[in-house]
């Protein structure tokens, strides 16, 4: 049924990903390539911001394909169940209490996100387990306003925070993918690879899961392990990006909704779609931000919260 | 093949002691009595039960879901159909704990169409399908899962009568052909009666009655069950049962 355009879809999502990274590489100011300077910018801004967008994005994608199918809600994706903004909150709370001491490797905004989200994933577990039997919209219901408190608190961070501290959670909390060189891109490989290996581990039980738990559990899918292996892993990389680029919204809502779309249902299909849609739309996103304004570049955050919002408003109305 | 010792599930079952050999065996009994979620419990779905379940003489708590799946088919009351899915990929579905080639289970997706006269259905998109044609695919479905005791949550309750007659021809012969235990929930006593071999009647959470079909032609139990009055008739070897109004 699928097959047919197979081909030819892959064809256009992998042309729009060569366009993201083209425009990616070469948006803004013109590098000379004879020039050592325009060299190093060139590795050491624009590639490893492109690397950085695509890794980010692909995280996010997959994200929200896998959170889609676990709750059997399109409007399921790591931003509105809350685990990017626990994250978030984490990270800004080592932003602004970072104690005196450094540890091997991690920064203590990556430590506060991992936290951050596995608090809220704690708290997304334990409703539930409360409202099992309840529609699942209640667990979205709850990242919603597990998303309100975090925002509350990471206000307070701000409020209460000195003007350097504050200024650096304000812009942080935008999203961004500003960076000084490869670094943060090695840091966020891994958890690429570790999101990658468990959406496509699992695409046959993620396809029968998409029609409902029963169902998954009566052909053998042992559902509640499944959820839970995913809950953490995601969560994990998910707090990654968010250590690293601070909340970048919609992409796990947006981007497996309209390939599911295009692609159909099937996980194997999907997640590769995804991690090319994905990976190519935030890099896309920061690119634009970049070139909206010739004289200052805008955090990418706000350009994917713009999009995702409007599509977030339309797929409500669309309800 | 099912042994149930002191089952108590929530305040939804309440002492449950039964033993389900093989056959078709009918569950019936007024809404809210328990069927659906006596069914939950046996085929594994509802876990947080007190007492001991045992399909074919293992444990259900010690059993992995693929180790179940390929001993215990159930088939829901309802199945939510919200994205586009082929027959064939729907069905593929139902070989998730074997592992085999493709080419062996597209062999057994055929075979299983075949026997529900829907071969052209292959390729159809699930999605679009009736209510009768998609119960009929959920037949299929539990053939292709190939196990050996299956739970059917009233499984003809779109078709109409002539399908549903056909539906229950198949039963039977699948039953009878390959050895098979079925326990079916089902509302239609017409059915229920002419086909099943066996009838448990639950009320208020318990079994009230386990008997041969015989049992069941006694006004007096059938209004215990329901609380209503029936009318019992045997006609050209048939039994009719409607509710007296």
């Amino acid at each position: 049924m699928y097959s047919v355009n197979l081909n030819k879809k892959f064809f256009l999502l992998l042309l729009f990903l060569g366009f993201s990274i083209y425009f990616g590489l070469f948006a803004g100011d013109k590098l000379d390539f004879s020039n050592e300077n325009d060299i190093a910018v060139f590795f050491n801004f624009r590639l490893s911001r492109v690397l950085l967008g695509f890794f980010a994005g692909t995280i996010l994608a997959l994200g929200g394909l896998s959170f889609q199918t676990i709750f059997q809600n399109e409007l399921a994706s790591p931003y509105t169940l809350g685990i990017a903004s626990g994250a978030s909150l984490g990270a800004a709370f080592f932003i602004k209490f970072q104690p005196a001491f450094r540890i091997p490797y991690f920064s203590w905004e990556f430590v506060g996100a991992f936290s951050g989200a596995l608090l809220s994933l704690i708290f997304i577990k334990s409703v539930f387990a409360i409202k099992r039997s309840d529609s699942r919209f209640t667990i979205l219901l709850a990242g919603i306003a597990f998303n309100f408190i975090c925002t509350s608190m990471i206000m307070v961070l701000q409020y209460i925070g000195d003007i350097t501290h504050s200024f650096k959670l304000a812009r942080w909390t935008m999203g961004s993918l500003d960076l000084l060189d490869m670094e943060p891109v090695l840091k966020m490989f891994p958890f690429f690879i570790i999101v990658i290996y468990v959406v496509f581990s699992y695409s046959r039980e993620l396809d029968i899961m998409l029609y409902g738990n029963e169902l998954a559990h009566t052909k053998g899918v042992d559902v509640a392990k499944i959820e839970n292996r995913f809950f953490i892993l995601i969560s994990i990389a998910v707090g990654a990006v968010v250590s690293i680029c601070g909340p970048i919204g919609f992409i796990g809502l947006m981007v497996p909704h309209i390939l599911r779309l295009v692609f159909g249902y099937k996980h194997n299909i999907l997640g590769i779609a995804s991690i090319i849609g994905g990976g190519a739309f935030l890099v896309f996103c920061d690119a634009l931000s970049r070139s909206l304004f010739s004289t200052n570049q805008i955090p990418v955050g706000i350009v994917t919260s713009l999009l995702g919002a409007t599509f977030f408003l339309y797929m409500l109305l669309k309800k | 093949m099912i042994e149930i010792t002191d089952l108590n599930y929530k305040e939804i079952l309440n002492n449950i002691n039964v033993k389900i050999e093989s056959g078709i065996i009918g569950l019936i009994g007024a809404n809210g009595a328990g069927k659906s979620t006596l069914v939950k419990c046996i085929s594994g779905i509802n876990k947080n039960y007190s007492g001991e379940i045992f399909i074919k003489g293992k444990n259900l708590k010690n059993l992995s879901f693929r180790e179940l799946a390929t001993i215990l088919c159930y088939i829901p009351q309802k199945t939510f159909i919200n994205y586009d899915i082929s027959v064939r990929d729907f069905l593929f579905f139902s070989r998730y704990s074997y592992n085999e080639n493709i080419k062996n289970c597209n062999n057994i997706i055929n075979n299983a169409l075949e026997k529900i006269n829907m071969q052209n259905y292959v390729n159809k998109n699930l999605k679009i399908l009736s209510g009768g044609e998609f119960q009929k695919i959920m037949l299929a479905s539990a053939i292709v899962q190939g196990s050996s005791i299956w739970l059917l949550d009233e499984p003809a309750s779109a078709l109409d009568p002539g399908s549903s007659v056909e539906f229950y021809k198949t039963l039977k012969e699948i039953c009878s052909n390959n050895n098979i235990t079925i326990v079916l929930i089902s509302h239609d006593l017409n059915h229920i009666l002419n086909n099943c071999d066996n009838i448990i009647a639950m009320s208020k959470g318990t079994i009230i009655k386990k008997s041969e079909v015989a049992t069941f032609l006694d006004k007096n139990i059938l209004k215990e069950v329901y609380n209503i009055d029936f009318l019992i008739e045997k006609r050209q070897d048939k039994f009719i049962c409607i509710p007296s109004i």
